[in-house]
């Protein structure tokens, strides 16, 4: 009934004072909880996006039944086979929701610069598909400095350079490979290793002439192994306490250094987020119809993305209660200008009652009036939020989160979504509140409102 | 067989209780109005006027006894029928005009017509033109409430009353707020539409001026119309 809602939009030009000061309320309100619904986007964006691409876990990660609990121990046994690879490569690729999908080998070993061993923990990527999945829409819109190699370029700009290996930040620092491959003369690249004298400064400071490491490790069956490799880029792990013992080397030179073609896990990439959960049960079963006993897993299981397990629920509990506190001031907001409105107006409301409108008429425009008010408060609060985020954005503010290597940019992230979502939460609620307020008195009977002194 | 009367009201009784006493409003009042009366209300302060034209314009329902609008009961009537029934066939005209002081004279004309799904756009806005020439407020067509007299409130409150067509028209003390000159004006206003629209008016007034045009007149006293 348009005429209702032209009658409450007039209703709000009474006392105007009183209706600003409460739309004023309301649209600071909305603005706030848009910026911290915002930076809750923004937060779980690099959370996730740092999960699926970046420790290349993907939306869901595929493990031969048993293999997430006891590949490690056990690699061999739990293993997909090359033959399980292809069976599920079919599967995989028949599937529209998949966007793209990686293997990976993890394992563990030694790296040595002929004075010093460290342990590293490994991962093994196709070239092309990390190089996919780092390059990602989403990762360069989340999380682009984690994403870029501190030196070098990524693996798969290197096919002609064997055993190409990334090193995290901190163990390449440690191991004193300063130098990544294109930083390296290429006559010093191509000299005879020559031992250093590690016993002498000049000796280890020869240790950055060149980006060769050594990594050693056990076979499967249980052989020493070593394979040589050259240091293409130094990277930033997502998290710091992986930085000083991380290896990202191509599958090849792994499955080299460990004698196998066996891959621990598949990455699946999907084309949106949202289907995860959804399509972990549909992919699992297909795979295991095809004759592989595999358990798929989400991004947000904490055996796999632990660290993203970990910070959501806190922070969701952090953003509900803020916003709790913030949609308990518009209730009281709006309870106490609709209290005050109808006060002044109840000799009207029975005036309209006397005139046929009945009760849910009268009603409703006390709750037209109600959602107008908000709706306007929300346009402008959310005009607000916009701007202080596009200022907040563009100002490039820094900080180290916690547990995170380096600085990234502190963002606030309203999306369409949880703007409308918020409009969709706030304005219903100021009409319930608003419903509180006025439904005693459009239930009270029309001689009594019409007897009112109100005005 | 007599002619079925339009308003029947048959020994109606209301109380209202103020704390601890309760007042005894109406005591059995009966009458019957024929349609196209211009009937009087009088009497003193706290004899009931009020409380029976509230009972006949469907306002309140009695505590016992009936009121009968054209042969129906209209205490039997649902909420929802009441509402209907005072939006389509009673209008109302309060002492304190009790106009809605954001719209303008033509919007508050047209208020009641919003809610009857009979009337379309058209026909609603040659009505409400119809009504605000009846009481000579066209110049005033687009004034809010504040900007007029309290003749010209009035004149609209007429309007929105009688914009409906209604077969009844409930009045309490009309014009008790107006000057003489437009006390004057209005009663000749009321009567002139009475004759041409032949619509029953009921209201109550303590308005000699009025009283002596008026051919029936209802006394009440103590909440009781004595014989």
């Amino acid at each position: 009934m348009n005429h209702a809602w032209q009658l409450a939009l007039k209703n709000l030009r009474r006392n105007r004072r009183r209706n600003v000061a409460t739309a004023v309320s309301i649209a600071l309100g909305f603005g706030g909880l848009v910026l911290i619904g915002g930076y809750a986007v923004r937060v779980e964006r690099f959370l996730r996006t740092n999960t699926v691409y970046l420790q290349q876990t993907g939306h869901l990660s595929i493990y031969k039944e048993g293999g997430l609990e006891r590949g490690t121990a056990q690699p061999a046994t739990y293993a997909l086979s090359a033959e399980e690879q292809q069976v599920i490569a079919t599967v995989l690729s028949a599937r529209p929701e998949v966007e793209f999908f990686g293997r990976h080998l993890v394992g563990m070993g030694l790296a040595g610069n002929g004075c010093t061993t460290l342990p590293f923990a490994a991962l093994g990527v196709e070239p092309g598909v990390q190089a996919r999945a780092l390059t990602h829409p989403e990762v360069l819109l989340a999380s682009p400095e984690l994403s870029r190699p501190v030196k070098g370029e990524l693996i798969a700009r290197y096919p002609a350079v064997e055993g190409a290996v990334a090193l995290s930040a901190g163990l390449a620092e440690l191991l004193g490979k300063t130098r990544v491959h294109d930083e390296v003369p290429a006559a010093a690249a191509q000299a005879e290793v020559v031992l250093p004298d590690c016993t002498t400064k000049e000796g280890r400071g020869a240790l950055a002439h060149d980006a060769n490491v050594q990594l050693a490790g056990l076979t499967w069956s249980g052989s020493m192994s070593a394979v040589d490799t050259e240091v293409v880029n130094v990277f930033h792990t997502p998290l710091a306490e992986t930085d000083d013992g991380t290896v990202v080397a191509s599958l090849q030179t792994l499955q080299s250094l460990y004698d196998t073609d066996a891959i621990s896990y598949l990455s699946v990439y999907l084309r949106d987020a949202r289907d995860t959960s959804r399509m972990r049960g549909i992919i699992e079963d297909a795979i295991r119809a095809a004759g592989v006993p595999v358990r798929a897993y989400t991004f947000d299981d904490e055996r796999v993305g632990p660290y993203y397990a970990g910070t959501m629920p806190f922070l969701s509990s952090l953003v509900g209660f803020i916003g709790l506190l913030v949609a308990a001031v518009v209730v009281l907001s709006i309870v106490n200008a609709m209290t005050l409105s109808i006060l002044e107006r109840t000799r009207e409301l029975g005036m309209l009652r006397a005139l046929g409108f009945n009760r849910r008429q009268v009603l409703g425009l006390c709750l037209r009036e109600a959602a107008l008010l908000t709706a306007l408060a929300v346009g402008v609060g959310l005009l607000i939020a916009l701007c202080v985020a596009a200022m907040v954005n563009n100002g490039n503010v820094r900080f180290s989160p916690p547990g995170v290597p380096g600085t990234i940019q502190f963002m606030l992230t309203p999306t369409p979504a949880l703007c409308a979502a918020l409009a969709a939460f706030i304005v219903p609620l100021s009409v319930a509140a608003a419903w509180l307020a006025v439904r005693r008195t459009t239930r009270a009977g029309i001689v009594s409102l019409l007897s009112s002194h109100s005005s | 067989m007599s002619q079925q009367p339009f308003l029947r009201l048959d020994d109606v009784h209301k109380r209202y209780r103020l704390g601890e006493t309760v007042v005894h409003a109406l005591r059995g009042v009966s009458f019957d109005l024929q349609q196209g009366a211009f009937t009087a209300l009088v009497g003193p302060s706290g004899s009931g006027k009020s409380t029976l034209l509230n009972l006949v314009g469907c306002l309140d329902e009695p505590d016992s006894g009936r009121v009968l609008l054209q042969g129906n009961d209209v205490s039997r009537l649902s909420d929802n029928e009441r509402s209907r029934l005072r939006n389509q066939h009673i209008g109302f005209i309060f002492q304190s005009f009790n106009l809605v002081p954001v719209l303008d004279v033509y919007e508050n004309v047209e208020l009641p017509l919003l809610i009857n799904p009979k009337v379309s756009a058209g026909e609603r806005a040659e009505r409400v033109l119809q009504a605000i020439r009846d009481v000579e407020l066209e110049p005033q067509l687009r004034h809010l409430p504040d900007k007029l007299s309290g003749g010209q409130r009035q004149r609209v409150a007429i309007a929105r009353a009688l914009v409906t067509h209604p077969l009844l028209v409930v009045a309490d003390e009309p014009t008790a707020n107006l000057d003489s000159g437009t006390t004057h004006r209005l009663i000749d206003l009321l009567l002139e539409l009475n004759d041409k629209r032949k619509v029953t008016f009921l209201f109550s007034t303590h308005d000699e001026k009025l009283m002596a045009r008026v051919a029936h007149v209802l006394h009440l006293k103590d909440g009781a119309l004595p014989s």
